[in-house]
């Protein structure tokens, strides 16, 4: 037998791809003579150790795959029910983002938490991605991701519906007069009046903004201190003072649907929105010209890695980009 | 806690971690460059997550991931060599060759020696070998993956084993001797 044809006939039966009539030859040839099966034993540990060989590079595999579960967005079929609080439910049907329906509102503000003694404590936890949630007196929270809600009970008990949050997340309540629903951050309670809602809790000051509809927003320390927001505007609360600004970006709410839709908004706008979506600091440089901060973007991304983002603006803008420890930073040749 | 402990999710979890390894090292050979073999075979599980669930459960979830970062990382070589893309200053690329070493002192070492000859192999045998190596495909669907025939894997499959062993021969490793060592 020829060289090329026996090691053929070894390689195809290790690769189980032999037939009948060929594992017959080949144990014809085994049997045919002691150095036969002395090179079948070389041939077959080449062919194990090339395997080895090959699957050197010892890859982080659990960090791969803590990293890919934070992009991972997981339909609200997977949510288990069984990891939730027993009053909390799926929220099954596609979220709709219709703003005729109801009113929305976005607050910001972390740190400290502070217990409710009632029984019965709710705690959803969004560590690793954002999570929907229905809450027993059917109203809807989207938790972005870190957010942590509280509530006490079933929502049913007293004159009104508290929860508390830290984080950012998404509300969208069952308006109720009779049962106001109120939102407690670290310094802040919002009311809301005939309104759906979107609240982030960060650092010292707590941000509202108001997609739809009108929400109280109060000082918590002195409640008194307290404004009422209206559609399309912005609230921080920082210390005891309310700055009010007027419409944000179209954005503030990408995260829950992972769509950035930017319309001939200046470059630095975009820069800060991207930054905020994807949770990784990405500036521009400290020596780019006003005029290149300005420069109007016009794009729409979705569902799209960072990566190519960074890249479109790249190929749009003739900027370059850089990283430096963890921050991606926009610069001009 | 809390990413969803389901079935599905299970199911993925498990692929992953039977496949990461193997596919980075595989996407490796390609890119010479870990991150970007990393962000390929990442990317390429959220697109099986997104869009493709259904092939976690499936046999063929082997043919299915290796066609794929082999397609991938074509792509990528691709996209590398038209946009003379700006380098990250923390890009880490593979500084050790780990498919070329050149050090003779090392030669002893026939694994060592065992990786310079899959790097000396021909460019066609040496895709048909990794895919079957890596992926453990079988011949069909090499084939299929690289559209040529299952003829062909099988002569080009036999090639490289040959050239493998006759690349050791030279070098003088023993392999035989030392098996014959090992036996009783």
């Amino acid at each position: 037998m020829q060289d090329t044809d026996y090691i053929k006939l070894v390689l195809k039966h290790l690769d189980s791809e032999a037939t009948p009539a060929e594992q017959a030859a080949l144990q014809h040839w085994l049997e045919a003579d002691q150095q036969h099966r002395l090179e079948y034993q070389t041939l077959e540990r080449i062919w194990r150790d090339s395997g080895k060989v090959l699957n050197k590079h010892s890859f982080d595999v659990e960090a791969a795959l803590e990293k890919v579960e934070n992009r991972l967005a997981i339909p609200d079929a997977l949510v288990p029910r069984s990891s939730m609080p027993a009053r909390l439910q799926v929220w099954s049907f596609p979220w709709k983002w219709s703003l005729a329906a109801a009113s929305v509102l976005l607050v910001a503000g972390t740190a400290g938490w502070w217990y409710l003694t009632r029984p019965q404590l709710n705690e959803i936890h969004a560590d690793r991605a954002a999570v929907r949630v229905a809450l027993p007196d059917g109203s809807r929270v989207h938790l972005r991701q870190g957010a942590v809600l509280r509530y006490s009970g079933s929502l049913a008990d007293g004159n009104e519906r508290m929860v508390e949050l830290s984080g950012e997340a998404f509300f969208e309540p069952v308006h109720n007069p009779a049962r106001p629903f109120h939102i407690q951050t670290e310094h802040a309670i919002l009311q809301d009046i005939g309104t759906s809602f979107l609240v982030k809790d960060a650092a010292a000051t707590d941000e509202l903004t108001v997609i739809t509809g009108k929400v109280k927003f109060a000082e918590k320390a002195d409640p008194s201190n307290s404004l009422t927001l209206t559609e399309g505007h912005k609230a921080i609360l920082s210390g005891n003072r309310f700055t009010v600004s007027g419409a944000t970006g179209g954005n503030v709410i990408s995260w829950t649907t992972g769509i950035l839709d930017f319309k001939d908004e200046p470059l630095r706008d975009v820069v800060a929105d991207i930054s905020d979506f994807y949770q990784t600091p990405v500036v521009l440089d400290a020596g780019m010209s006003d005029k290149a901060r300005a420069a109007r973007v016009t794009a729409r991304f979705e569902h799209q890695p960072l990566k190519d983002i960074l890249e479109e603006i790249r190929l749009t803008t003739g900027l370059s980009t850089r990283k430096e420890k963890g921050t991606f930073v926009f610069f001009q040749e | 806690m809390p990413f969803p402990d389901t079935e599905p999710y299970r199911q993925f979890q498990v692929v992953f971690k039977t496949y990461y390894n193997l596919l980075c090292n595989y996407a490796l050979t390609f890119t010479k460059d870990a991150d970007a073999s990393e962000d390929i075979v990442q990317d390429l599980f959220i697109k099986i997550w997104e869009q493709r669930r259904e092939l976690l459960q499936e046999a063929s979830i082997r043919y299915y991931l290796f066609t794929a970062i082999r397609n991938n990382c074509i792509t990528w070589l691709r996209r590398e060599k038209q946009l003379a893309t700006v380098p990250w200053n923390d890009h880490q690329t593979i500084s050790q060759p780990a498919y070329y070493p050149e050090e003779p002192a090392e030669e002893k070492d026939e694994r060592l020696l065992l990786e310079r000859a899959i790097s000396q192999l021909p460019p066609k045998c040496k895709e048909v070998f990794l895919l079957s190596r890596f992926g453990k495909l079988s011949y069909k669907e090499i084939a299929a993956t690289l559209d040529i025939s299952p003829k062909t894997v099988e002569n080009q499959l036999g090639k490289a084993l040959k050239m493998l062993r006759a690349f050791l021969k030279e070098c003088g490793v023993c392999l035989t001797l030392i098996l014959v060592a090992i036996l009783p």
